[in-house]
């Protein structure tokens, strides 16, 4: 076998048998497991840079490692698409999962679910690896069903929290909806191109009419919003921060909720030829980012803070892929999940420090405590925000000046005001927590997290720095654009560019929308410049719907939950009881009536089985002979 | 070797009656033996004089040992008189007449085949039936032939268990 | 080849009828070493007319089942013996209730 292939199949194999091993000899390795654990997802990792520089240098590959479900015209194998968008989410994963692997050693130092929840956490690198590298949609199907289900594992990890296992239900089963509409996308195409394969789709879709390659398109969307958390099916993300922080981090920020980005990216063939489509994914992509900002800028629970900013990004990367810019969402993807997974780290870490203290009231004048922390999490902050020389900068400009340049200019003026609204939420937090005066309540004995846990934020944090580098020069020629966009070119270009503003305009807009929410924040919570109570109720009624979260959760509780519910009622009450119980118990009923008559058969005399057998076997021949 | 036929024929059909209807198992067991041999002359009219030994071998030799064995062990006074019922007979004599119409009316009525395989009277007389079956057994069913040992060393163990006085 | 089936469906239609009418345990036992040669005895004819060795193997196969089986049901009927006092197949029945 060719080595690159090898190497291909040993990058998940790897983390397979971490699963195997730690969900079956888990007691036996006691501590050893998470260090385990490590080392194989750190051996994908370097196997995964290796492949990216055989591929940079290189060019891709396909390999099937078995014919998988080969009947007739349908045909699909266990096999991988190496391209460089593959490789680049390859190194991203398994990168950040080696990361997050080594700090749960200290977060989850103790739990009684260690080996668990480390042969949970290798299930999912290997379901995501395998998300990224398969080349059909059947088995992307598969892996993309895979990841979310270790998400609903790992987010209702600590199964005895009723709170975290309904988190993990709700997750669940909002993704079902989502994922339906996925999978009637998935069998459109099958009936459509009679393929499964991703070359032979792609070759297939030009000639496939507009508006069935829309139909399409908007499917696997609907899969799309739900694994990515877009609106109106975002609502379980913030519910999912119930499971352990290093979850957050990992699946939840920087790996499974990209998916849905890397799919539009890997399908920008059908999403490209479907003009409304893109469009739609650009709408939901702005309203997302917004919204989820909007909701953000008053949460007091700092993990959900993150979680909003999270879905309010993602939203910029849909932007990007509903624009056609693959290339800049991909790199807004892979520095969101490095600055992200920082932010959740750190958070994480904060946690760690107050004993689970989520609680932003709770919280003030932690710099001193945790320098470590405090400094990690604002250059995340600072990513997130945009300001130079941070990776967020680089990507997300990359972003709107292509929104700006393609000319969907309400798009871009959003976008910049959730950018203030980004840095504004962002700085809040880390104003409220780690400077001002200690709050009177607070944590008494608050400390550094151990090395095991600051050492990953801080190579965390050097890359969410160094990243953006890749985005030099910036925007439609810069390192990041040369390299991947040769995957792209079978896209139709259904959004040229109709402006060519410099690049370095479009920057200062962004970087002075991201300063002035810094210095909003500043003034609100450092300066005390304002009284945020009185800005409070001077925005009274925009405060109370943002606090409350725009009421989505009611309005769902209103208009879906509770006719669910009266109609499930009604199922229950009359349908199964008295229909179906009724069946059921009548049936069972007239079996007993006939049983006590076909008893008497039975008789336990040997000689009238064995007379009744040559009967049998008599009538069995002469049946035969006369038919 | 047609009149062998019928001679063969005759002794084994009647052995098997007696088999049959014999009230004394241990005159029953020596009948048997008796169409043992006979089946083995229609062996050797066929040609596989190896079988035939097989059969006089492990049929009349060790398994029919074996049942007279059991059958002395045994009170035969008591065994003797163990009688059957008469509807009962007349249901089985029935049922076996049926069975056998039916087999000799698919005999009959089915369709003849040709011989497909190479193995003709001529060749394996001049290569020795023993032979033909020994490579046979040794090369293509290597397996079953395998798992017939460890099915006989199962059937030991099991025989054993069985004859133990207590479980 | 006929004739040989004919012969072979004969013994093996005695058989069942020992089978059905005895109840002595041993001479069921034997009834079905009856079935069991007329079966072989269809194999070889059967295999003798179509130039084939296979149904011959066969025949070595069903022989071996036939003694594995020959230890097993006389060690069945020595305990039955044991446990009853007698080899009439009705006191076997206790599969009744």
């Amino acid at each position: 076998m060719d080595l690159k292939i090898l190497i291909t199949w040993l990058i998940p194999l790897f983390p397979l048998a971490g699963w195997f091993l730690w969900g079956i000899f888990g007691k036996y390795f006691k501590g050893l497991s998470g260090y385990i654990a490590s080392g194989f997802v750190a051996a994908s990792f370097i196997l995964s840079v290796i492949l990216f520089f055989i591929v940079a240098y290189s060019h891709g590959f396909t390999d099937t490692l078995y014919p998988w479900v080969y009947a007739g015209i349908f045909k699909a194998g266990v096999s991988a698409d190496i391209d460089r968008l593959s490789v680049i989410m390859l190194v991203m994963v398994t990168g950040i999962s080696t990361l997050v692997h080594v700090y749960s050693i200290g977060y989850m130092k103790g739990d009684k679910g260690f080996s668990r929840y480390f042969s949970f956490l290798n299930l999912f690198v290997f379901s995501m690896i395998m998300l990224v590298i398969s080349n059909n949609l059947l088995l992307l199907y598969v892996f993309w069903e895979a990841v979310g289900f270790c998400s609903y594992i790992l987010i209702g990890f600590w199964y005895e929290r009723k709170s975290a296992s309904d988190a993990g239900k709700k997750a669940f089963i909002v993704n079902r909806i989502g994922d339906f509409g996925f999978a009637v996308g998935i069998f459109l195409l099958f009936v459509t191109t009679k393929t499964l394969n991703y070359e032979t789709v792609f070759a297939a879709i030009p000639s496939v009419p507009a508006y069935t390659t829309t139909i399409i398109a908007l499917l696997l969307f609907a899969g799309a919003v739900g694994k990515s958390a877009q609106f109106p099916l975002y609502i379980w993300l913030p519910d999912a921060m119930e499971g352990p922080t290093p979850v957050s981090a990992l699946i939840h920020a920087a790996t499974m909720v990209t998916a849905g980005v890397y799919m539009i990216a890997r399908f920008h063939v059908i999403f490209s030829y479907s003009p409304a489509a893109s469009e739609v994914v650009l709408i939901i992509g702005t309203f997302t980012a917004f919204f989820a900002a909007f909701i953000a800028l008053t949460q007091f629970d700092i993990k959900r803070i993150i979680a909003y900013s999270t879905i309010s990004q993602l939203g910029y990367m849909f932007m990007a892929v509903g624009i056609g810019s693959y290339t800049a969402g991909i790199f807004h993807l892979i520095s969101h999940a490095v600055f992200k997974g920082l932010l959740f780290l750190t958070a994480g870490s904060v946690m760690h420090g107050l004993s689970g203290e989520l609680d932003l009231r709770k919280m003030g004048g932690l710099y001193s405590k945790m320098k470590t922390t405090a400094v990690t999490f604002i250059v995340g902050g600072l990513a997130l925000s945009g300001i130079p020389p941070f990776s967020g900068f680089f990507s997300k400009d990359a972003v709107l000046a292509d929104i700006y340049n393609k000319g969907f200019y309400f798009a871009w003026i959003i976008g910049e005001i959730t950018a203030l609204m980004t840095a504004f939420y962002i700085f809040r937090l880390i104003f409220l927590a780690f400077f001002g005066e200690p709050k009177p309540d607070q944590n008494k004995h608050a400390h550094e997290s151990p090395q095991i846990m600051t050492i990953p934020m801080i190579i965390l944090a050097v890359f969410a720095v160094i990243i953006g580098f890749l985005g030099i020069p910036p925007f439609n020629d810069s390192l990041f654009y040369n390299f991947l966009h040769t995957d792209f070119k079978n896209a139709y270009n259904f959004a040229p560019f109709v402006n060519n503003t410099p690049w370095y305009i479009l920057s200062l807009i962004s970087v002075f929308a991201g300063l002035l929410g810094i210095y909003a924040a500043y003034l609100l919570y450092i300066k005390k410049a304002f009284d945020p109570e009185r800005i409070k109720s001077i925005f009274k009624p925009v405060y109370v719907l943002s606090y409350n979260k725009v009421y989505i959760d009611e309005i769902y509780n209103f208009l879906i939950v509770k006719p669910l519910l009266v109609f499930f009622d009604f199922l229950w009450k009359v349908i199964d009881v008295k229909v179906i119980d009724g069946a059921v118990n009548g049936i069972a009923l007239a079996f007993a009536g006939f049983s006590a008559k076909a008893r008497r058969i039975q008789n336990g005399m040997l000689m009238s089985y064995i007379l009744t057998l040559s009967i049998g076997a008599a009538a069995l021949l002469l049946y035969y002979f006369i038919r | 070797m047609e009149a062998l036929f019928y001679v063969f024929s005759f002794i084994a059909i009647f052995s098997a009656l007696m088999v049959v209807t014999m009230r004394n198992p241990l005159t029953s067991a020596l009948y048997l033996v008796l169409c043992f041999f006979a089946l083995a002359g229609f062996y050797v009219i066929l040609d596989m004089q190896f079988l035939a030994a097989m059969q006089i071998l492990v049929y009349a030799g060790a398994i029919m040992v074996l049942v007279v064995l059991v059958i002395m062990l045994l009170n035969i006074s008591r065994i003797k008189n163990i009688k059957s019922d008469l509807h009962q007979k007349i249901i089985g004599v029935l049922i076996s007449l049926i069975l056998f119409a039916e087999i000799v009316l698919y005999i009959i009525n089915g369709a003849q085949k040709r011989p497909s395989g190479i193995f003709t009277h001529a060749l394996i007389k001049r290569i020795g039936n023993t032979q033909v079956i020994g490579e046979f057994l040794f090369t293509g069913y290597i397996l079953p032939f395998e798992i017939a040992s460890i099915l006989l060393f199962v059937a030991i163990i099991g025989a054993y268990l069985f004859a133990k006085k207590k479980f | 080849m006929d004739n040989y089936l004919i012969v072979a469906s004969m013994i093996f239609c005695i058989g069942a009828l020992g089978v059905i009418i005895r109840k002595n345990l041993i001479v069921i036992f034997m009834s079905l070493e009856l079935m069991f040669n007329a079966a072989n005895l269809g194999f070889v004819a059967a295999s003798n007319r179509l130039n084939l060795i296979s149904g011959d193997i066969f025949v070595i196969f069903v022989i071996v089942v036939a003694a594995a089986e020959a230890a097993i049901a006389l060690g069945i009927a020595i305990a039955f013996y044991r446990e009853k006092g007698t080899v009439d197949i009705d006191m076997a029945n206790e599969l009744k209730n």
